[in-house]
């Protein structure tokens, strides 16, 4: 029964580690903080649904359609909302993206309404016996799919040339430009796979809880997720959702089941308070 | 005083009492709206103290006015007999004390930070309040007990004018005067450079905590005028939407500038109060500002005005 | 080969170089000395496209660069080692070399390229797989001069490869710094250590304040009297003093 729960904690931590990635990417990459990662979520998980239930598209290259859009908001954000600003201190930034949330959350709204949605899931329904366990093929599903991701993604940057090079623009924006790697670009990609992140984890959050206009509000358990593995990291991006949905899932056995929604605000507070840096805590210090 | 200087001053006592004696004629729905002006540009001054001046992001203050809010009328109910002004102030230090507790921990982090912790601070305050339905009746609603002063009641919106605008004023001058002095200069500083500031001999972590704790207690009494204003209130009205629209206030109206932040309120508060019919397409109007704004104008209106009047002698803030 | 003419940068309203004008010819090594905030530093980054002149021309084998950007002039043949390395020091070796080699093409040349690196610094490749940020400040500075190597260079720049270096490694270097002009390629030299500076280059401009006030031969810059005592620390009397250099 523990491992039941254990195992759909990790696949929520899954999509939590999804939103910590895209938004630890794009901070490492350019110091900048989106807080319209789960938003851009939530347009491409509405643009999917458009695409399949009322242009009547197949259902799976609606998904890929709703994919490739994804990566175009990305570049679309950076582009329109990044690039204008990119002199101006990060707080401006932060403040843009919040602006984008609101913005990408009326949008919605008014086109498609505040109603909730049913998504059909990607996995069929069943459950499979496994070590004597009943697991449910969703979250399995959604375990695989983040961990292919993952790899695809750690494959990309420690093995590609442009891989290489975006690493090497997060580590010095002087320096790759002296190498002859185009920094604008670089931040472009950047931005274009974190789009992508965000499309896959509407794709596997959106049968779970619904298609709405509050999905993107996942975004805060993307941030908390990130804060409690340490800010910056991207390993600790990844420990800490998983860690957080583990407790997400784990904590209303032992405690009241309200605690649910205040868990990744304390968490939060609990982190920043005792261990800002997080679990794998990468502490940069700022040059003078 | 030259000539310039008192014919300023003339015009402003004039419409000073211009303005207090505007209730008289105006509608009861018009006075409403002077006060929400008002409350909201009283929230908006102190957030600003601590992200225009200091330069910290509070993205949680709207748990500061609901703290304000239902102290004041939690202890309305239950001892109707103080008088407003005193709950008022009560309900403003109570929130500056919950203020300077949260800046501990939490302003020695970094900027990011400190903006995830005071989210996670207004949210977790919203669910309290919801929760806590014993204290604060919960989602059901609170209403909120008249103010009365010593047998008069303040059961109108023009009465209630009389008792929310001569507080905002008052409490405007004093920003004012703090922001003029050495603390304001120093919470300037701040906000250019912690690290510069700190070699001055600026002791970072008591002016960041007091400029935070000064701006709850600005928030605290604005939640109380508020509550007595709206007359009921509930967890909805103190949500995360709430404290970015405050963010919203004081990057449009102008950071770093008290005027700006007046501005702000009166623009985005007039906002919503016109399209308050079509509630999506108001959001979406802020959004659109907000980004327009930040990446075009990010000095706010006010900013804009001070260019435009080539003010070179009191410049309080660079972009 | 190179050429800069009266050219001004500033420093957002801060003018860091007025009037520059410098030669280097094909296959010299010229210096640029001067004391700290001098503008030797913002005279390499402005060639290397960091920051835009705000007046003058720059020339590289006959066609402007002055408003171009990094990338575009990384790919003319001009590669920057800047002050203090600025390695990726999350890469490794490997890596930080294959990213100098970023703008070639061809597998082969580069492949060639870095067993010419690592046969000037064969302590490198004992470190391939290390991250650069764990290397020590002689292997860093090596792994620097290598890495802007990669990309096969007509012109390399050169900011303080001394910096922060014991005296024997700053031998090694310049010996390893005239072997790479040796075998082709023009070097401009910005150093603090006049010293090692002068004896290296055959040419040498001195800067004050963002402008030129000494251009000539390293041979007779050697001899100037206000060189000698301004950056190489001798008294007028020609007793050593007590300082290094200046």
């Amino acid at each position: 029964m523990l491992l039941q729960v254990i195992v759909s904690g990790i696949a929520t931590g899954c999509i939590y580690s999804l939103m910590a990635l895209g938004l630890t990417l794009i901070y490492k990459s350019t110091e900048h903080v989106n807080f319209a990662q789960g938003d851009m979520s939530m347009i491409s998980g509405f643009l999917a649904f458009t695409f399949f239930q009322f242009l009547r598209l197949p259902f799976i290259p609606s998904l890929f359609l709703a994919l490739l859009f994804s990566i175009g908001l990305g570049l679309l954000m950076e582009r329109l909302l990044v690039r204008p600003a990119i002199t101006a201190p990060h707080f401006n930034i932060f403040i843009i993206t919040l602006g984008a949330s609101i913005v990408m959350q009326s949008f919605a709204g008014l086109v498609w309404s505040y109603d909730q949605f049913p998504f059909p899931t990607l996995f069929p329904a069943k459950n499979i016996i496994l070590g004597g366990v009943r697991l449910n093929t969703n979250a399995l599903g959604i375990i695989c799919t983040t961990g292919l991701l993952m790899l695809a993604l750690f494959l990309f940057f420690k093995y590609t040339r442009i891989g290489t090079a975006m690493r090497a623009v997060s580590q010095s924006q002087n320096a790759a430009l002296l190498m002859g790697i185009n920094v604008k670009r670089s931040f472009a990609l950047t931005w274009a796979i974190s789009g992508f992140i965000s499309g896959i984890a509407a794709l596997l959050i959106a049968p779970v809880i619904f298609l709405s206009t509050r999905m993107g509000l996942v975004v805060i358990d993307g941030f908390a997720a990130a804060i409690l593995g340490g800010w910056g990291s991207i390993p600790g991006a990844v420990l800490g959702g998983i860690a957080l949905g583990v407790l997400e899932n784990v904590a209303p056995y032992y405690f009241p089941s309200q605690i649910r929604n205040i868990i990744p605000f304390a968490v939060l507070v609990g982190v920043l308070v005792i261990k800002p840096t997080g679990i794998i805590g990468e502490e940069r210090r700022r040059r003078v | 005083m030259d000539l310039f200087a008192r014919r300023g001053s003339v015009l402003l006592i004039g419409a000073g009492i211009l303005f207090f004696l505007s209730p008289l004629i105006l509608n009861r729905y018009t006075i409403f709206i002077l006060n929400l002006f008002a409350i909201y540009a009283l929230v908006s001054i102190g957030l600003n103290l601590v992200m225009g001046y200091t330069g910290q992001i509070s993205a949680g203050h709207a748990g500061f006015l609901a703290i304000g809010a239902y102290f004041t009328a939690i202890v309305g109910t239950k001892m109707g007999w103080i008088p407003p002004v005193a709950v008022l102030l009560a309900a403003g230090l109570f929130t500056g004390i919950i203020g300077f507790l949260l800046g501990i921990p939490i302003l020695r982090l970094k900027g990011f930070y400190i903006a995830m912790a005071t989210l996670a601070f207004g949210v977790v305050v919203s669910e309290i309040v919801l929760q806590w339905s014993s204290l604060t009746h919960g989602d059901d609603g609170f209403r909120v007990p008249r103010a009365i002063l010593w047998g008069f009641v303040f059961d109108s919106d023009k009465k209630l004018f009389y008792l929310v605008q001569p507080i905002t004023l008052g409490m405007t001058l004093m920003a004012r005067n703090i922001v003029r002095t050495r603390v304001g200069r120093a919470f300037l500083a701040i906000r250019q450079s912690e690290i510069a500031s700190q070699t001055m001999g600026i002791h970072l972590a008591k002016y960041k905590t007091s400029a935070f704790a000064v701006s709850a207690f600005f928030a605290g009494v604005a939640g109380g005028l508020f509550a007595y204003v709206i007359t009921y209130i509930s967890p909805d009205s103190f949500s995360l939407g709430v404290s970015i629209d405050f963010i919203a206030m004081i990057v449009i109206g102008g950071m770093g500038s008290i005027l700006g932040s007046i501005i702000g309120a009166v623009i985005l508060t007039g906002l919503q109060q016109l399209l308050s019919g079509l509630p999506e397409v108001q959001l979406l109007i802020f959004g659109v500002l907000l980004i327009l704004f930040m990446i075009f104008m990010p000095r706010g209106i006010s900013g804009m005005i001070s260019d435009w009047w080539g003010a070179g002698e009191r410049r309080p803030w660079r972009k | 080969m190179l050429e800069l003419e009266d050219v001004d940068t500033y420093y957002g309203k801060v003018q860091a170089l007025k009037r520059i004008s410098l030669k280097v010819e094909e296959k010299d090594v010229v210096t640029l000395l001067g004391s700290n905030g001098a503008g030797k530093t913002t005279t390499l980054r402005t060639i290397s496209g960091l920051i835009p002149p705000a007046k003058g021309s720059i020339q590289f084998l006959g066609e402007r660069i002055d408003h171009q950007s990094p990338e575009k002039i990384v790919r003319r043949g001009i590669s920057h080692v800047p002050e203090g390395r600025d390695l990726f020091p999350d890469l490794t070796v490997d890596e930080n070399l294959a990213m100098g080699a970023f703008t070639r093409k061809d597998r082969n040349e580069i492949q060639e390229s870095l067993t010419r690196v690592f046969n000037s610094f064969s302590i490198l490749k004992k470190r391939r797989r290390q991250h650069a940020g764990t290397l020590s400040g002689g292997e860093q500075q090596m792994l620097a001069i290598g890495r802007a190597l990669m990309s096969n260079p007509r012109l390399i720049l050169l900011d303080e490869p001394s910096l922060g270096l014991a005296p024997l490694l700053v031998k090694e270097i310049f010996k390893i710094i005239r072997e790479i002009n040796q075998e082709g390629t023009t070097i401009l030299l910005v150093e603090q250590n006049a010293n090692m500076a002068l004896q290296v280059a055959r040419y040498g401009y001195v800067l004050e304040t963002g402008r030129v006030v000494l251009r000539d031969e390293t041979e007779r810059l050697l001899e100037d009297q206000h060189v000698r005592e301004t950056y190489l620390g001798v008294k007028r009397e020609g007793r050593r003093s007590g300082c290094f250099s200046r």
